[in-house]
């Protein structure tokens, strides 16, 4: 490797399930089961990628009353898929990406950071966010919020997880927690020292993400 | 990390000098954050041979019955009655459409559907050709050298920090890129020949612990 030169970095994303992935060819095989994540996972691991990444559906899309026909019926859920991943992948960076319209901080803060922990450091959490009302009747008892209050809860969110995985000091001591904002309010003493080692990153508005949309929150 | 749309290198590079010059007011070095934007590529044997080959992934991607779906999506109407091979409809979208639910709304589908109506009219194309035309571009296509060329340009003049490769097929669209293009990079000395660590923040050069004392 000659230094100085910029290097690249390289990822994966799982074929999604708009009009990028051919149906069509007969070399198209399961969009669900464990097999095909292995491959692509141990494949990216093979060309030494930083992380493989997957996507999140929340709500089946529907197109005039029915499933919509590019939609994957029975896929499974990322966190899980990634955890088995880390079992049969060494190095690969693991990327989920997790609504942060819907669920909850000290649950989601838990399973990333079950996930860096089984992985050894190779956890990364996809920050979206929704304000459709479709993919919202699953969740929040039926509601969603609006476009400006997906981004408050959002970054409300995001900094009650990173409160809650800083509650470790790196010399192990753990110190109570206590988070108490508009959007939640939660005092807990965290299991988990984890995720220290885990990124979080986002994505930028339009950039395809399915039902979900987000922005660069300011750099913290 | 910062997961964003592929664009002209132009258009790369304004995003990229822009949100880089944003982290010092934050306390933190460029290299601290990473843009990579989502692409899809095609390989052939030859440049020739690739654009080929990505005309026919493009055709598969936008199946007659596709194009339809496409079409009512921006259209927001019941358009099954439409030849795909025929031309676009005259009536203008609906925009209070729910025909589609659960995916992301086309912000203008009134703009979008001129758009689409004025490249039909100045290439003769028929609705799926439009569709193809507007929807279905490749990132980068070419052969192995000309793909890892375009890829090494696009990061050394600061378009990107790197790609997060899309490929078209499930599980076997990786194969081909990590045999045939990775090590075309490797050799041109701008991607690693093993994992300087294990976890992926190391992969991303970034320090291991980011531990913020004080912050409940």
């Amino acid at each position: 490797m000659s230094r100085g030169k910029k290097q690249i970095h390289l990822a994966a994303h799982f074929p999604g399930v708009n009009s990028t992935t051919v149906w069509a060819d007969p070399r198209s095989g399961s969009q669900i089961d464990f097999s095909s994540f292995e491959h692509l996972a141990r494949t990216a691991e093979r060309g030494l990628f930083d992380f493989f990444f997957l996507a999140e559906g929340l709500r089946l899309r529907e197109h005039a009353g029915r499933i919509h026909d590019l939609d994957v019926v029975g896929r499974p859920e990322s966190i899980t898929v990634l955890n088995a991943l880390a079992a049969v992948t060494e190095r690969l960076g693991l990327a989920a990406t997790v609504n942060a319209t819907f669920n909850e901080p000290y649950e989601l803060a838990r399973r990333l950071a079950s996930l860096d922990h089984l992985s050894a450091g190779r956890a990364a959490w996809n920050v979206v966010t929704s304000s459709d009302a479709f993919t919202g009747e699953n969740f929040r008892r039926g509601g969603y919020l609006d476009r400006a209050d997906r981004y408050t809860r959002a970054a409300e969110f995001l900094a009650t997880a990173r409160e809650l995985w800083d509650s470790w000091t790196p010399e192990g001591e753990q110190r109570p927690f206590a988070h108490s904002g508009p959007q939640f309010r939660i005092g807990a003493r965290s299991p988990y020292r984890a995720l220290r080692r885990g990124i979080r990153w986002s994505s930028r508005p339009g950039t395809p993400a399915r039902g979900g949309s987000s922005r660069p929150p300011p750099p913290t | 990390m910062i997961f964003t749309r592929h664009s002209t290198p132009e258009a790369g590079r304004e995003f990229y000098a822009d949100v880089k010059g944003r982290l010092a007011r934050y306390g933190r070095e460029p290299g601290d954050l990473k843009i990579m934007p989502g692409v899809t590529y095609v390989l052939g044997d030859t440049d020739a041979d690739a654009q080929e080959r990505a005309a026919e992934v493009r055709r598969q991607q936008v199946s007659p019955q596709n194009a339809i779906l496409a079409l009512e999506q921006v259209w927001g109407r019941d358009l099954s009655g439409y030849d795909p091979d025929g031309p676009l409809p005259d009536l203008d979208p609906d925009p209070d459409s729910a025909l589609v639910q659960g995916r992301v709304r086309v912000a203008d589908p009134v703009g979008v559907a001129r758009k689409w109506r004025a490249l039909s009219e100045a290439k003769g194309l028929s609705i799926r050709q439009t569709v193809i035309e507007s929807t279905s571009r490749q990132s980068f296509v070419g052969s192995p050298a000309t793909v890892a060329a375009a890829l090494e340009e696009h990061v050394a003049t600061d378009a990107a920090d790197g790609f997060i490769l899309v490929p078209h097929l499930t599980p076997g669209g990786l194969d081909d890129f990590v045999d045939r293009v990775v090590p075309l990079l490797q050799e041109r000395g701008v991607f690693r020949t093993e994992y300087a660590g294990t976890t992926l923040r190391s992969h991303l050069g970034l320090p291991e612990s980011v531990w913020k004392a004080g912050t409940p």
